[in-house]
Order: structure tokens, then C-alpha cells, then sequence
């Protein structure tokens, strides 16, 4: 039984001197999942969250907590606990003395506060310093301090905005890891605001891609990454290759015309014959093969350039026509081999290619 | 609940801050100006002061025996020192809704408010007594008020009244207190407020518990200045206070200005000097200034 609750958001909108900062969000979300807004800067997913937290009054619309609107709600009575950016910890207060605030301020008697001051520090990992300032700890403890004071309260909804930005790469990763493990124990509701698409992708059951003021995409990790249904998101999350072309219908099948007058077999779109698109391809699913492979899908090409990235390389292919794919290729230390200047073809199966708006 | 290792994993997270020493080499003697300067101007006439107050053609006693022979003085001591605790009161009482209010505002109420605190701050401390000549003397702006209001029939003597002078100082030392508090008040992390009201403080519950510990060191260093000010001011006692708001700066220049009793001027001084230092030492035992502006180090 997850401990965190439901959350709906309804056409929720904020407009700042009649510019749109938010311009109707809709969402439901299941409790114990953790949801991750994931957008540039400036497209809404802070405020959205804001919003959430009762920081920022909606101009329009209803954010729905275990179905109840809090909408009105002043921030203080909502019972959310937020993993501030910056971290906000009191720095006049002990690391115990933070985590154990939210008690507090719910008037818990003292002895039941302790027990719960302790079961989370320790559950942080913070016990040896419990008695310490936040100014005597390093980032990643300050964040797991902050962490604790968020969780202490069993609150309903959790609330982190960009909690891990300030870390280096590799205490971040291991943060995501503990805070992906701490809430899958708890059953808690996240949700998550970040820029980072990697980070979306590993931590979250639901990703929302903003875009403007809008979600422009809203699907598990694997949807977002593998069907994207837009330009945008497919841009904003990983590499992509576009390659414009023309639908063409032809005895039932679906083809596509290349620029080069080529012509390629894809999987289902819901484009009309003749609209322009383009065909939309992650690097590792084009391989470079020779002009005999069994691959329905070859176009050929000439390669221009290797990025060594260690685990796999990167190759930039020139095609007929001018335009450059990124291939990837895992370094497996076989297959073959690939040198700069090579003429080769790129293949791929058409079920992995997605035509989309151009 | 997780996995045991991550004690272990905190301990040994790193970016643990290291104070290094710094200022080695040629460094410290930049400072060597600086100090020529203190050393010319302020510890120089210091000293001098210092031993005017013991030598009168030959070394004397008399200056302070005189001092803690008479109740006079020591009654002197107190009003000074009480004139000093009330006007702190007052212009902590009235600056810290000014400051905070001030921090509150968007830009331009501040930029704007700001000038208000500032501009008397600029100008002389002697045409801002005088204003309040104007205000509260017999024919001054208050007294006519209340006449035409039918309120009085004689005009009030406001002048000349503990309750002038203190008005005199408190106007005269808010801009001390405001700034100081505004400096730290402007310094205070906004989302510390926030992150209290999400953890499920009240707004009044957050400025209590959160906002007004964290206001602590400009409410000391407000206090300490407006204070020291207070006690050793001259002209506010003197030209809105009467001969019952004779502070320990009106004696030293009664000394110095008509009985020419520069010895006695001068350990008068070294009194004032003296306890200044002590209540600043008890206050530094007090309050534990460096905790508070950084946390323990």
C-alpha cells in the first residue's frame, strides 16, 4: 500500500501580466509513482510545481490531491514535503533539528519527534552527524538532510526541484539511486523537476516533457524515448537523427521518398500521403553495413568522422544527398571495421523509424 | 530501511570544506598603511587622553577621585547609560518592521524607501536636531496643532524633557538600526521561508521560528551601534534636553568649554571609554557573534 497519494492536475494555467508562464496542464497521476517534468528552462515546469506547492497562485484550473482540490490552500496546511534546489536548510539549526521542523511545527510530543528524528537521519545515512550545523556538511549531505526533512512527515505529495543540480556527476548518480530506492520503499508520489533528460529517464514511472507552457509529451520513460511523438521531444531527450522525406502509398504500403528520390519502407503514421515529414532515427538503431546485408532499409554513405565515447563510437555519415546521420555503434572489439573516409551503407529496420510532422 | 552501506557512504562524501590558511608572503604587510593610520589618528590622541586624565602637573588622581566621589556623576553615568538602553529599545522597535518591510518590497518601493532612511542619514546631524526645534518648541508645528485643535489652551514645554530627547535620539539613530538590520535581513535566503511554510509553519509561526534567529547578528550589531552612538552623543541631549538630561558627553564638554578642568575632562572620558569596553565584552560573552553569523566553525 503506497504511502504517497493521487495526484490530478486540471488545465492548470499561471499568467504573469497576461503572459502565459504556465498555459493549461492536465495530468493524472497514480500514488506511489514518480513523475519527472522535464523541459528547458523557461517551459513552466518550476512554475507548475510551485503551483503544486502553494507558492504560486494558479491564474486557472484545479490540482487534485487523493481527489480532493488544494487548489486554495495555503502552502503550510497542503502536507507536501519539497527537496528545495538550493537545499534550504536552516543553518541556525542542527542537522537533527532541521529534520525534525515538520514534527514540530505538527506539535508531536517530544519523545515520538526523537524516535522519528533518528529512524530518518539514520535512513540518510547522516547518524554521526546528526549534532552538527549544515555548514559543517559537504553538498551531498547537506542534499540528504534535506531529503529527510521532506520524508519525515510521511507527507502526501513529495516535491523536489532539481534536488541533485549542484552535486558532481558521480554523487549524483548515486543520489538518484537512493532517492529512486527510498521512494519505491516508501510508495512515495514524487515529483520531480529537472533539465536533465538522462536523469528523467532512469528515475522516473511517468515523464512529462514541457515545452511553452505545455506538456508536450506524457508517457513511462521507454514511450518518451522510443515513440516520441513530436519533434520537440524527440529532439530534447537523446540523440536523434531526422531524415526529411514525403509519405508515398503504394499498394497498401507505406513508403517514404527521400530527398535523393530514394525510397524507404516505415513503420504506421498517422501522416497523409504526400505531407512532408521527417523520419525520425536513434543512432543505435541505424548499424553501417555492406550494400549485400539483409537489411530492408540501406542507404549509402560515406563516413566523415568517429566520436570515441569509450563503450561505443560515434559516426558521423554522410549521405547522398548531403545530409549527416549519426550512427552508433557499440565498441564489441569485432565486426567491421569502419575508417574515416569509407563508403558504406546505413540500414535500419523500418519498425524502429517513426515518421513525424517536419 | 535501505541498505546499511549507506552510513558508510555518507561519512565519506566528499567536499567536506578545508579552511586553509591564507595570507602568507608579502600579504600582511598591505595592511602596514592602514595600521600607520589607525596608529596616528586614533591611537595617538588615545593615548594623550589617556594620560591628561592621570598627569596635571605631576601625576594626579584627582579627575577620577572626583568622578567616584560625587553621587552626581555616578547619577550622570546612569542617565547616560539608561538614555543609551532606551533609545536601543526604540529604534530596534520601531527599524525592525521598517527593515523588514524594506525586504519585503519589490525593487522599486525599496529604492524608493530606501532614500527616505537614507537621506536624513546624509545630511547633519545638527539641522535635524534644529528641524525638531521647529517641531516640538513652543510655537513649533505640534504645539500650534493641538492648539487649533482645542485639545491644549498653553502651549506644551516639550522641550527640555527626557521625552524630547529621547525622540531627538531615536530619529537620530533609526538609520543606524535599519541598515543594520536590512543588510542581514537582505542576506536571508528567501526559500528558507518557503521551505518552512511547505514543512507546515504558519506564516507568523516561519518569521518566528525561522526569520527572526537568523536576524539575530543585525540585531546585535544594530544594538551595539545605536548604543555606543547613544551614550557618547552631544548635540541631541544638548539642544533638546535641559539641565535634568545632563548626559556624561554634556559634562565632558562643560569641563573642557567653561571650567577648563581638562584632567577631570579627561577621566570622564576614560569612564565612558571604559564602559563602553565592558558592555561590549559582556555582550561578545553573550552572544556568540561567530556562531551566529556562520554556524559553529
Amino acid at each position: 500500500m503506497p504511502q504517497g497519494a493521487s495526484l490530478s492536475l486540471r488545465e492548470l494555467a499561471k499568467f504573469y501580466d497576461g503572459a502565459g508562464a504556465v498555459l493549461g496542464v492536465s495530468l493524472d497521476l497514480e500514488p506511489g509513482k514518480f513523475l519527472t517534468l522535464l523541459g528547458p528552462s523557461g517551459s513552466g515546469k518550476t512554475t507548475t510545481l510551485m503551483m503544486v506547492a502553494g507558492f504560486v497562485d494558479p491564474t486557472g484550473g484545479d490540482i487534485l490531491v487523493n481527489g480532493r482540490s488544494v487548489a486554495r490552500m495555503p502552502a503550510h496546511k497542503r502536507d507536501m514535503g519539497m527537496v528545495f534546489q538550493n537545499y534550504a536548510l536552516f543553518p541556525h539549526m542542527t542537522v537533527a533539528e532541521n529534520v525534525g521542523f515538520p514534527l514540530k511545527m505538527r506539535n508531536m510530543s517530544r519523545s515520538e519527534r526523537d524516535d522519528r528524528i533518528a529512524t530518518f537521519v539514520k535512513m540518510v545515512g547522516l547518524e554521526p552527524f546528526a549534532k552538527r550545523y549544515p555548514q559543517q556538511l559537504s553538498g551531498g549531505q547537506q542534499q540528504r538532510v534535506a531529503l529527510a526533512r521532506a520524508l519525515v512527515f510521511s507527507p502526501s505529495l513529495v516535491l523536489m526541484d532539481e534536488p541533485l543540480g549542484a552535486l558532481d556527476r558521480r554523487l549524483r548518480l548515486q543520489m538518484q539511486e537512493e532517492i529512486k530506492g527510498i521512494q519505491r520503499e516508501l510508495g512515495l508520489t514524487v515529483i520531480y523537476v529537472t533539465h536533465d533528460q538522462e536523469e528523467a529517464l532512469t528515475m522516473s514511472d511517468m515523464v512529462a516533457v514541457m515545452e511553452g507552457g505545455r506538456i508536450s509529451s506524457f508517457g513511462t520513460p521507454r514511450e518518451i524515448y522510443e515513440k516520441p511523438t513530436n519533434r520537440f521531444v524527440a529532439n530534447f531527450i537523446g540523440e536523434s537523427n531526422f531524415i526529411p522525406c514525403h509519405l508515398e502509398q503504394a499498394g497498401g504500403e507505406t513508403l517514404a521518398r527521400l530527398e535523393s528520390g530514394a525510397r524507404v519502407a516505415v513503420g504506421a503514421s498517422d501522416l497523409p500521403a504526400g505531407a512532408p515529414g521527417v523520419i525520425f532515427l536513434r543512432p543505435e538503431r541505424l548499424r553501417l553495413c555492406a550494400a549485400d546485408d539483409a537489411l530492408p532499409n540501406k542507404v549509402p554513405g560515406r563516413v566523415m568522422g568517429e566520436i570515441y565515447l569509450g563503450d561505443a563510437s560515434l559516426y558521423r555519415v554522410r549521405l547522398g544527398d548531403g545530409l549527416e546521420v549519426k550512427v552508433k555503434r557499440p565498441n564489441r572489439g569485432y565486426g567491421m571495421p569502419v575508417r574515416e573516409g569509407d563508403e558504406m551503407m546505413v540500414g535500419w529496420q523500418p519498425a524502429d523509424s517513426i515518421v513525424l510532422r517536419a | 530501511m535501505t541498505d546499511t552501506t549507506l552510513a558508510a557512504r555518507a561519512a565519506s562524501a566528499p567536499g567536506v570544506p578545508v579552511r586553509t590558511k591564507a595570507g602568507r608572503g608579502v600579504y600582511p604587510w598591505l595592511a602596514l598603511p592602514a595600521i600607520g593610520f589607525y596608529l596616528i589618528f586614533f591611537g595617538w590622541p588615545l593615548v594623550q587622553m589617556m594620560w591628561r586624565s592621570v598627569f596635571d602637573d605631576g601625576f594626579t588622581f584627582a579627575g577620577y577621585w572626583e568622578f567616584f566621589s560625587l553621587p552626581i556623576y555616578w547619577y550622570v553615568l546612569g542617565y547616560t547609560m539608561a538614555i543609551g538602553v532606551v533609545t536601543l529599545v526604540l529604534t530596534l522597535a520601531i527599524g525592525y518592521p521598517v527593515a523588514y518591510w524594506l525586504v519585503r518590497l519589490d525593487r522599486t518601493w525599496t529604492v524608493v524607501l530606501m532614500a527616505f532612511v537614507l537621506i536624513p542619514f546624509w545630511s547633519s546631524g545638527l539641522v535635524r536636531t534644529y528641524a525638531w526645534i521647529v517641531i516640538l518648541g513652543r510655537q513649533g508645528v505640534v504645539n500650534n496643532l493641538l492648539i487649533r485643535l482645542g485639545i491644549i489652551d498653553q502651549p506644551f514645554a516639550f522641550l527640555g524633557t527626557h521625552w524630547a530627547v529621547m525622540v531627538g535620539l531615536t530619529y537620530y539613530l533609526l538609520p543606524y538600526m535599519i541598515l543594520c538590520l536590512y543588510s542581514v535581513m537582505n542576506n536571508i535566503d528567501r526559500n528558507l521561508m518557503k521551505a518552512a511554510r511547505n514543512l507546515g509553519a504558519s506564516p507568523f509561526r516561519a518569521f518566528l521560528t525561522v526569520f527572526v534567529p537568523l536576524t539575530k547578528p543585525g540585531v546585535f550589531a544594530g544594538s551595539f551601534l545605536v548604543f555606543m552612538l547613544a551614550i557618547g552623543m552631544y548635540i541631541t541631549p544638548a539642544l533638546l534636553g535641559g539641565p535634568e538630561q545632563t548626559t556624561l558627553p554634556l559634562v565632558i564638554a562643560l569641563q573642557i568649554n567653561e571650567a577648563l578642568d581638562w584632567t577631570l575632562a579627561a577621566a570622564l572620558s576614560m569612564v565612558l571609554l571604559a564602559f563602553t569596553i565592558i558592555i561590549q565584552l559582556f555582550a561578545n560573552r553573550f552572544v556568540d557573534l561567530d556562531h551566529m553569523w556562520g554556524g559553529a566553525r
